[in-house]
């Protein structure tokens, strides 16, 4: 895992810095799920090599098994390289949830790192958030909610192209999202959306 | 004045100046006493010694011979490059203008720096940049 971790780390930033800026919180070893926005297949590995080295060891980043479990680069990328939690985007079955891997890395005590848009999108700002953090964040009360702003990865490598441009990438990590009692999941989920917006 | 004295020049003045400015910088260290400018020191103190790792990099690098500081340069191109595109405004349509810039312009550049003489060197530096960013 080492191996392929440093490469992958040593790549991207080489290519967009990934500097981290903790504009409202600290690194902590506090459990947390990181949500950010998502443009580009490069900002899984930008969060997470922003990440001190000993937060990133116990912070697993969720991908869809659809895409990273199609070859066998993408699968070596994804468990050896990030230690990935894979997940069914589809969720076409509806017999197993595809929360529960998420569940079962929480129990475990691991933190995660989610792009609740479920996709990547086009522009500089995120679009509407799915629900999946909404559970999360109603399921294990004491796990801190982080959002995190990704920086011009969208100019670098926007959907539907196959190689990135250099540029410098920013990753913003903002203040502790606090749980209001009583809050719909609608309003939630905006709030959630709202504090990742603030950070651009 | 030949280039290995202009070079001997250039350096010793470098260092002498960092020198100095080291000495400043631990002078007014011992002095200061409030909060703001204790900061405001160890900020200047932190930027002497950017500067002596930057020429410590350098030195190092010409110590080791053309190809070493070819490379370095190599880098720093593409890091000044990368600080360059990141803060101008680009269109979609720029990206592959620009991946060749990055990725083949700056290598083939710098090869032909190391394999050509001044002259063939000067035609093929202007063909490249003006044809890729055109």
């Amino acid at each position: 895992m080492m191996g392929t971790s440093r490469l992958l780390i040593g790549l991207v930033r080489l290519l967009v810095g990934a500097y981290p800026r903790w504009v409202g919180c600290g690194p902590s070893p506090a459990q947390r799920i990181y949500f950010a926005n998502h443009s580009s297949h490069i900002d899984t590995i930008a969060l997470w090599s922003a990440l001190p080295p000993a937060l990133r060891a116990r912070t697993r980043p969720v991908a869809a098994r659809d895409y990273w479990d199609k070859n066998r680069l993408r699968r070596t990328i994804a468990l050896r390289g990030l230690n990935a939690v894979l997940v069914d985007r589809a969720g076409g079955g509806g017999e197993v949830d595809p929360l529960q891997p998420l569940r079962e890395a929480l129990e475990h005590g691991d933190s995660l790192i989610i792009f609740p848009e479920g996709t990547r999108q086009a522009g500089a700002l995120p679009g509407p958030f799915k629900s999946g953090l909404y559970h999360l964040a109603m399921r294990f009360p004491e796990v801190e909610l982080v959002p995190v702003y990704l920086e011009n990865l969208h100019r670098s490598m926007p959907k539907g192209t196959f190689f990135p441009v250099p540029l410098i990438c920013s990753v913003r990590f903002g203040a502790v999202l606090k749980r209001l009692s009583g809050e719909t999941k609608t309003a939630f989920l905006e709030r959630a959306r709202q504090s990742v917006v603030e950070l651009t | 004045m030949s280039a290995e004295h202009k070079f001997f020049w250039l350096t010793g003045g470098i260092v002498a100046l960092l020198l100095l400015a080291s000495l400043i910088g631990w002078t007014l260290g011992t002095r200061v006493t409030s909060d703001s400018g204790r900061a405001l020191v160890d900020n200047l103190n932190a930027r002497v010694r950017a500067w002596w790792i930057m020429v410590m990099i350098f030195a190092v690098a010409f110590l080791l011979g053309k190809a070493t500081t070819l490379v370095l340069f190599a880098f720093v191109s593409f890091f000044a490059l990368r600080e360059f595109i990141t803060l101008t405004p680009t269109r979609a349509g720029d990206r592959l203008a620009l991946f060749l810039g990055f990725f083949v312009l700056i290598p083939v550049q710098y090869y032909s720096c190391c394999k050509f003489s001044s002259d063939e060197y000067q035609t093929c530096y202007t063909m490249l940049k003006v044809y890729t960013f055109v």
